[in-house]
Order: C-alpha cells, then sequence, then structure tokens
C-alpha cells in the first residue's frame, strides 16, 4: 500500500475522463468501486461510507489511484473545506487532526458556528463556484450518469441492462451485438455468476449486481470484448 | 465464430423446418444465455467445433417435435428406434449446416446423436448462446456453446 496520507475530508476528482482510461488498466474491484464513486464534490470519507469501506480499506484504495495518476486533490475554498471537513464522521477528534486538514473531522456546527472572539473572524464564506457537498438526505437523483456518493451505504449496482447495451451499441447489428454479449459472458466465470443467482439472461432483462468479483469480471470482459471500457453509466444507485 | 456465419447457421437451420412444411414456418423466439447447468430437452444431435476457440453446437429437441417430422417423413411407427432415426438425421442436416456456415475457420466434427440416457456422460460448455425455434407447436433450441479458449482468455 502507499504511504499517502488520504485525509478524510479531502475531494479528489478524476484525472482522466472514465471513458478516457488506459484499455489495459487493470485494477482491484474496490479501487475499481472508489474510482468509479469521485465525483470532485464529495470527500474521501463520503465515498468511504458510500461503499461501505473501512478506512484503511478508502484510503489504500485512494492511495493506490492517486498512486497511478488516476485522480487529482480539487482544491478547496475555506468554505468548501469546512464543508468538507463537517462530513467527516468517526474519525479521531482532535484539534491537532484538525490543524492536519481535515483528520480529524470537526462536527457539523464548524460549518455555521462562527469562530470565538478570541480568534479573528473569517471572511465571509464564499461557497460559489463549488456546489455544496451533499448530505445524504439531499441526494435524490436515481439516474446513473449522476452516480454520486453519500446517499448512504448502498454500494454501487452495476446494471447488466446497461452493460449489454453499450455492448450491442458498439456492434454493427443485433447478431453481432448478441454474439458480443455472449462473449462476454463466456469468460465470465459460470460459478461466480450462479452464486448470484444469475442462471439465464435474457438480451432485454435488468439484473443489478452488487458482488464486486462479478462486476469486476464482466466489467474486465467487456473491456476485452468490446476493447473499450464500460462507462459509469452501467453503475446505478440503490 | 463471426455474426456472420452465425446468421447464416441459423437461417439455414430454419430454412430445412420451413422446407418440410410449407406454411407452417418456424419461428425464432428471443435468444437467451444459459450458465451452468446445459440445456437439453428429450434428444440432441451435437457437432464439436474448433477454431479460434473450441466449442459445439447442437439442436435439442422434445419428442413432439420429432413426431412431427416423423409424420412429414410418412413414417407412422413411433418408437424410441424410429425416434433416434430422426434425430440422427437432424445430425446430418445440422453438421451439414455447420460444414456451410463455419466450414471455412472450423473444424467440425462428426455428427453425435443423443437420446434419454445418453446425456449423462456428455460434457458441454458452461455458457451456452440459445436460440428456441418454435415451430408445429413445440419448441427445439439451437445452441452454441463456445469454452473460453487460449486465444480468448488473453
Amino acid at each position: 500500500m502507499s504511504a499517502l496520507r488520504i485525509p478524510p475530508a479531502a475531494v479528489y476528482e478524476l484525472a482522466v475522463a472514465a471513458d478516457r482510461l488506459p484499455a489495459d488498466l487493470r485494477l482491484r474491484s474496490l479501487e475499481w468501486g472508489v474510482l468509479f464513486a469521485v465525483t470532485g464534490r464529495h470527500t474521501v470519507a463520503q465515498i468511504g461510507n458510500h461503499l461501505g469501506l473501512a478506512p484503511e480499506e478508502r484510503d489504500g484504495a485512494f492511495a493506490q489511484l492517486l498512486d497511478r495518476g488516476l485522480l487529482v486533490e480539487h482544491l478547496l475554498s475555506a468554505g468548501e473545506y469546512l464543508r468538507a471537513a463537517a462530513s467527516v464522521d468517526g474519525e479521531p477528534c482532535t484539534l491537532a487532526g484538525f490543524l492536519r486538514a481535515g483528520l480529524a473531522g470537526p462536527v457539523d456546527q464548524a460549518v455555521t458556528e462562527p469562530p470565538s472572539d478570541t480568534a479573528p473572524a473569517p471572511p465571509a464564506l464564499d461557497l460559489g463556484g463549488f456546489e455544496p457537498l451533499s448530505l445524504p438526505e439531499e441526494e435524490t437523483d436515481m439516474e446513473s450518469s449522476a452516480l454520486r456518493p453519500g446517499a448512504g451505504d448502498a454500494p454501487p449496482q452495476l446494471s447488466l441492462r446497461a452493460v449489454m447495451r453499450f455492448i450491442t451499441d458498439q456492434s454493427s447489428d443485433t447478431d453481432a451485438g448478441q454474439l458480443d454479449v455472449y462473449r462476454t459472458f463466456v469468460r465470465v466465470s459460470p460459478p461466480l455468476l450462479r452464486r448470484n443467482g444469475i442462471t439465464t439472461l435474457r438480451f432485454e432483462e435488468d439484473r443489478l449486481l452488487t458482488d464486486p468479483d462479478l462486476q469486476q469480471a464482466i466489467l474486465a470482459s467487456v473491456e476485452h470484448v468490446v476493447g473499450r471500457p464500460c462507462p459509469p453509466e452501467v453503475f446505478v444507485r440503490a | 465464430m463471426d455474426p456472420q456465419q452465425l446468421q447464416l447457421f441459423k437461417r439455414i437451420t430454419l430454412d430445412y423446418f420451413a422446407k418440410l412444411s410449407p406454411g407452417q414456418e418456424p419461428m425464432l423466439e428471443a435468444p437467451y444465455l444459459q450458465f451452468g447447468e446445459p440445456v437439453l430437452l428429450d434428444y440432441a444431435s451435437l457437432v464439436q467445433i474448433r477454431g479460434e476457440v473450441q466449442g459445439c453446437l447442437y439442436l435439442t429437441t422434445p419428442e413432439p417435435l420429432l413426431h412431427s417430422l416423423l409424420q412429414i417423413h410418412g413414417e407412422a411407427e413411433v418408437s424410441e428406434r424410429t425416434l433416434r432415426d430422426m434425430c440422427r438425421e437432424l445430425s446430418n442436416v445440422l453438421s451439414g449446416n455447420a460444414s456451410q456456415a463455419f466450414g471455412g475457420d472450423w473444424e467440425i466434427s462428426v455428427p453425435v446423436s443423443l437420446g434419454p440416457g445418453d446425456f449423462q456422460s456428455l460434457h458441454l460448455p458452461s455458457s451456452a448462446f440459445v436460440m428456441p425455434i418454435r415451430w408445429r407447436g413445440s419448441t427445439a433450441l439451437l445452441v452454441v456453446g463456445l469454452e473460453p479458449g487460449a486465444r480468448d482468455a488473453e
């Protein structure tokens, strides 16, 4: 694991658009999950909570993605930082940690309460230009294209119909598309499919998959067969 | 396996049934993928194929469909012997169709006919592309089963 420090209040964005990722990129399923969850507007802590990751798993995945140049940190204004730090829950809450840029999470009132009289008042917080970090209850968009963490801790679900449509869209006709879908699934372990309750699959049928092993196997196979990675839109939120 | 080859294989298999009973066209129903347990009805006609990957093509039929074929061929006796004969006939048709559709790029084995009790020792690929063919009230399944071969697994 990389020795990079990952502040839970940090906000990262993709260094390369998801549809331009190198074709030969290989990541662990957990790292793919994190990569697809990165929005440029949610903190490490929010993404970790969304994916149900332990802090060490979460930080390891972020460190790997940073190490490989797939993420860059989104620079925050003071107001954005305070919003970001307020999203951090369950981290060691110490003044020293807070001063280490969010390694300890201040509680919600840090955003709304002004500092005491002993410190100079900060300038008015300017939140313009950065969409506030959403609290879970503010997340209502259920569209796959808007997959964002923070809406509870359900892991992202892979839509098989979206995957099959992506494959058939790359093909010249229906027959070729269906054959490519078959080729894709030939390379996926049948026991793994059965473990997820998939014994038959019709081409217009949808199944939402949460098993990261199966998600990874299918995504890797699509890339092998089609020559392009699936877009993030193949994931939907529960 | 390229899509044109598969398309041709499907078409000439459908043509076989269409020519047997003009006015009772076979209908290709929505195809699907099958994982794990192979899909097998009462009888099966099968050829192994080997090319870019290995696998097999088979047509598996329910007994009533073979009854219809026997009837069309003027065979009044319906017994295991005549049903197996009919299955062998289908195996020859399947083999001819496979050679026509895939002959250039694939080695096609001699056809095998399987009936009740013959399936236990049969090894079939665990993922299959299944194309149901509805004809005269029965449904046969035309199946492509490919193994994830060396080239495919690269």
